[in-house]
C-alpha cells in the first residue's frame, strides 16, 4: 500500500482531477468473484483503466496427480474441476481414455451419459441463473433456481448415491442403470421444467433493472472472442454458432434434434439469453432421450477393460480377482489423444499422453473457464467499476477448473 | 459451419502438406484420436503459425490449447504441444515444437493467437520453458516467487518445503531460508507457539469452543 500512496502523492495535481489513479484489489475473498479470483484494478474515478486477473489460489496440482494415480483413481479428481457439473467432467475423461484404449461403450450407456451431460448443463446453468441474478441484485431468482437444482439433485442422489461429486461414470459405461423410478421422476422433472424457465425469464429477462445492468456491458466482438480462444455460451453470444455437440459430435448428439442459440451483441445480456435458451434446448434433448432410452447393458459386457458389476464381484471369485486387477494393473496402450466435450462453459478438453503405464504420462486439462477468463480484461477495461460484477457474473467461470 | 465430424485424414490437406515441406516440418504418425500432427522446428514456428492462421485453405483461427510434455531421457527434453482448430473448415491440427533443456526457449505466438498469453504463462510456470517475445511472462498458477517448475518429471509429487531452498555443497545438503530479500513489511510474521497453536488448536486437543 505504501507504494500506491507515494505514487498518488507524487502524481497529485490539483489542476488535473484525472491524475489520481486508485489501485484496487478485488478478491480473492470478494463474494462476487465466484470463489478465489483476484482482480487488480486501476481506477480513474469510476472508470476501470487497467485490469489484471490473478488466478491460481485454488491450484491443487491435479495434472501432477494424474501422472501418479491410476486411471480409475483419477475419476473423483475430475469431479472437482467444474464442481457444478461433476459428471460432465467425468464423461470427458472417460471418453478420452476410451478413445485411447479403444473401448466400445454400449448404446444404453451412451444414452445415459448423454442424458447426464444435459442434466449437468441444466444444473450448472441453474446456478448461473441464480448466482448471476444475485450478483446483479435480483435476489428472488436465486431461490427459484436453487429449488429446481435441489429437486434435480434428489433424483441424481437416487441414481448415483450422492447429491454432487457423484463419481458415477466408469470406463466402458456408467456405474448403475437408470431404474424405472428414476426415469419416471426425471420425466416428471423435465416436463415441469419449461414452466420454471418461464418463471426465471419473468423475473429477469423483462426486468428493467436487470436489463439496464446487463445490456451493452462487457461487450466483446466475435473476432476478439476467437482470438482469445473463448468457447461455449460466451462465444455463441457474439454470434458464432459453434457448439462441439454439432461441430465434433460425441456420444449420441449427432442423432438428437436441438438448436444452437446465438447472440448478436456479445454483451452480458446476450450471454444471459444464450444460457437461458440453452436451458430450453437441454430440456428438449433430455426429453428425447427419456422418450425411448435404448435397452441393453449400462456397462460394456466384454470385461477386458472395464470394472465388473458389483453384484458379481461379491459372489464370484473370478470377478473379484478381475476387479482387483482392473483397479490396480489396468494399462491402456501407448499413444496420445485429445478429446473435447461441450461443457456448460465451453470446450472441456483432455490431452492424454500414455506410455503404456498404469497412470497417464501426461494429462493436460483444457479448462474452458481458464481460457474464457482471459476475456474478462477486454470486457471490463474502459467500463465502469460497478459493471465489473456484471461482466464477471455473465462470463461465469469456475475457479476449481480454472486453477485445476 | 461444417456439420460433419472430424475424420482421421481431414486435416491432411494439400495446403498443409505444401506448408510442411516449405518449412521443413514433418508429419507425426497417426494418433488414436485421428488428429493430424506436425513436428515443427522452433526457428520456423512463428512464421508457420502465421501461415496456418492466414492461409485460405487452412484458417486455423482458434488456438485451443498449449501445453508441454517433459521427456527427461529424450533430446530435446521438452515438447511444446499446440492444438489448433479451424472454425471455417472444422479441422483440428496438433503441432509439436521441440525445446532443449539447455536453452529452454520457444517463440511466443501471442501475436498470432491472443489466447496463447495465459497458456504460455502456464507452460512457463509448470515446465520452465520461456517464450521469446511474450509480453508478460509471469507465473500464473504458482506464487510469483516460487522457485521450481512443478510439472517437470524430476519434481516430486509430495512437493518440497518451499520456505527453504536446498543446495548441495560438497556432499552436504545446505538449507537456506527463502524470501529473505522480500521488501520490508512482507516478511512472514513469526508465530508465537509457546502458548499452543495460534488458532487455538494444540496437539491432539479439540478446537476451542467458539461460543
Amino acid at each position: 500500500m505504501n507504494t500506491v500512496r507515494e505514487e498518488i502523492i507524487t502524481t497529485h495535481d490539483l489542476n488535473d482531477l484525472h491524475a489520481e489513479h486508485l489501485e484496487l484489489s478485488m478478491g480473492p475473498q470478494h463474494p462476487a468473484t465466484h470463489g478465489v479470483l483476484q482482480i487488480k484494478l486501476r481506477l480513474d474515478g469510476e472508470r476501470v483503466i487497467h485490469a489484471d486477473p490473478i488466478v491460481g489460489y485454488l491450484h491443487r496440482g491435479k495434472e501432477k496427480h494424474a501422472e501418479h494415480c491410476t486411471y480409475q483413481q483419477f475419476f473423483p479428481l475430475t469431479d472437482r474441476l467444474d464442481y457444478l457439473q461433476p459428471l460432465a467432467n467425468e464423461v470427458g475423461f472417460a471418453l478420452t481414455v476410451e478413445t485411447l484404449a479403444g473401448i466400445d461403450v454400449p448404446l444404453r450407456a451412451q444414452a445415459i451419459r448423454t442424458l447426464i451431460c444435459e442434466l449437468m448443463r441444466l444444473s450448472a446453468h441453474l446456478i448461473w441463473v441464480g448466482i448471476g441474478g444475485l450478483d446483479i441484485g435480483a435476489t428472488s431468482v436465486y431461490f427459484y433456481a436453487f429449488r429446481e437444482r435441489e429437486s434435480l439433485f434428489d433424483i441424481l442422489d437416487k441414481l448415483t448415491g450422492l447429491r454432487t461429486n457423484q463419481e458415477y461414470i466408469r470406463l466402458g459405461g456408467v456405474g448403475a442403470d437408470l431404474d424405472a423410478e428414476v426415469i419416471r421422476e426425471l420425466r416428471q422433472w423435465i416436463a415441469d421444467f419449461p414452466k420454471r424457465i418461464d418463471e426465471f425469464e419473468m423475473l429477469l429477462s423483462g426486468n428493467r433493472i436487470f436489463y439496464e445492468r446487463m445490456k451493452g456491458i462487457g461487450r466483446i466482438t466475435a473476432q476478439q472472442a476467437i482470438d482469445l480462444g473463448v468457447t461455449g455460451p460466451c462465444l455463441r453470444a457474439t454470434g458464432v454458432g459453434v457448439d462441439l455437440r454439432r461441430a465434433r459430435p460425441y456420444l449420441l448428439y449427432s442423432e438428437l434434434d436441438f438448436e444452437i442459440p446465438v447472440g448478436t451483441e456479445g454483451d452480458a445480456y446476450d450471454r444471459y439469453l444464450v444460457r437461458v435458451e440453452e436451458l430450453r434446448q437441454s430440456t428438449r434433448i433430455a426429453e428425447q432421450l427419456l422418450k425411448d432410452l435404448p435397452s441393453g447393458d449400462f456397462i460394456a459386457a466384454e470385461l477386458k477393460d472395464v470394472l465388473p458389476p458389483k453384484g458379481r464381484v461379491y459372489t464370484s471369485m473370478e470377478e473379484m480377482i478381475h476387479q482387483f486387477k482392473i483397479v490396480t494393473e489396468w494399462c491402456p496402450p501407448p499413444g496420445e489423444v485429445y478429446q473435447a466435450t461441450e461443457a456448460a462453459n465451453g470446450e472441456l478438453g483432455y490431452y492424454l499422453v500414455s506410455t503404456g503405464g498404469r497412470s497417464a504420462y501426461k494429462l493436460k486439462i483444457r479448462a474452458p473457464s481458464f481460457v474464457n477468463l482471459q476475456s474478462l480484461k477486454p470486457m471490463i477495461e474502459g467500463g465502469y467499476f460497478s459493471d465489473v460484477v456484471a461482466s464477471i457474473a455473465s462470463l461465469h467461470f469456475i475457479m476449481g477448473e480454472t486453477d485445476r | 459451419m461444417a456439420d460433419h465430424p472430424v475424420s482421421p485424414s481431414s486435416s491432411k490437406t494439400e495446403a498443409l502438406a505444401a506448408l510442411v515441406s516449405e518449412f521443413g516440418a514433418e508429419h507425426l504418425p497417426d494418433a488414436a484420436d485421428g488428429i493430424a500432427g506436425i513436428l515443427v522446428d522452433r526457428d520456423s514456428w512463428l512464421e508457420l503459425a502465421r501461415q496456418l492462421r492466414d492461409q485460405e485453405d487452412l484458417r486455423f483461427d482458434l488456438l485451443v490449447d498449449v501445453t508441454a510434455v517433459d521427456w527427461p531421457d529424450r533430446q530435446p527434453r521438452f515438447e511444446v504441444v499446440y492444438h489448433l482448430w479451424s472454425l471455417t473448415h472444422n479441422r483440428l491440427l496438433r503441432v509439436k515444437v521441440g525445446v532443449p533443456e539447455e536453452q529452454a526457449e520457444c517463440p511466443s505466438v501471442v501475436l498470432v493467437w491472443g489466447t496463447a498469453n495465459w497458456h504460455e504463462r502456464e507452460v512457463f510456470d509448470m515446465y520452465g520453458v520461456r517464450f521469446a517475445g511474450h509480453p508478460d511472462l509471469r507465473r500464473i498458477l504458482m506464487p510469483d516467487d516460487y522457485p521450481y517448475h512443478p510439472l517437470r518429471k524430476d519434481f516430486p509429487l509430495e512437493g518440497v518445503d518451499n520456505s527453504v531452498s536446498y543446495r548441495n555443497e560438497g556432499g552436504v545438503l545446505m538449507t537456506q531460508e527463502l524470501f529473505v530479500d522480500r521488501p520490508a513489511g512482507q516478511d512472514p510474521t513469526p508465530v508465537d507457539r509457546s502458548k499452543g497453536d495460534p488458532q487455538g488448536y494444540s496437539d491432539g486437543a479439540a478446537p476451542a469452543d467458539e461460543s
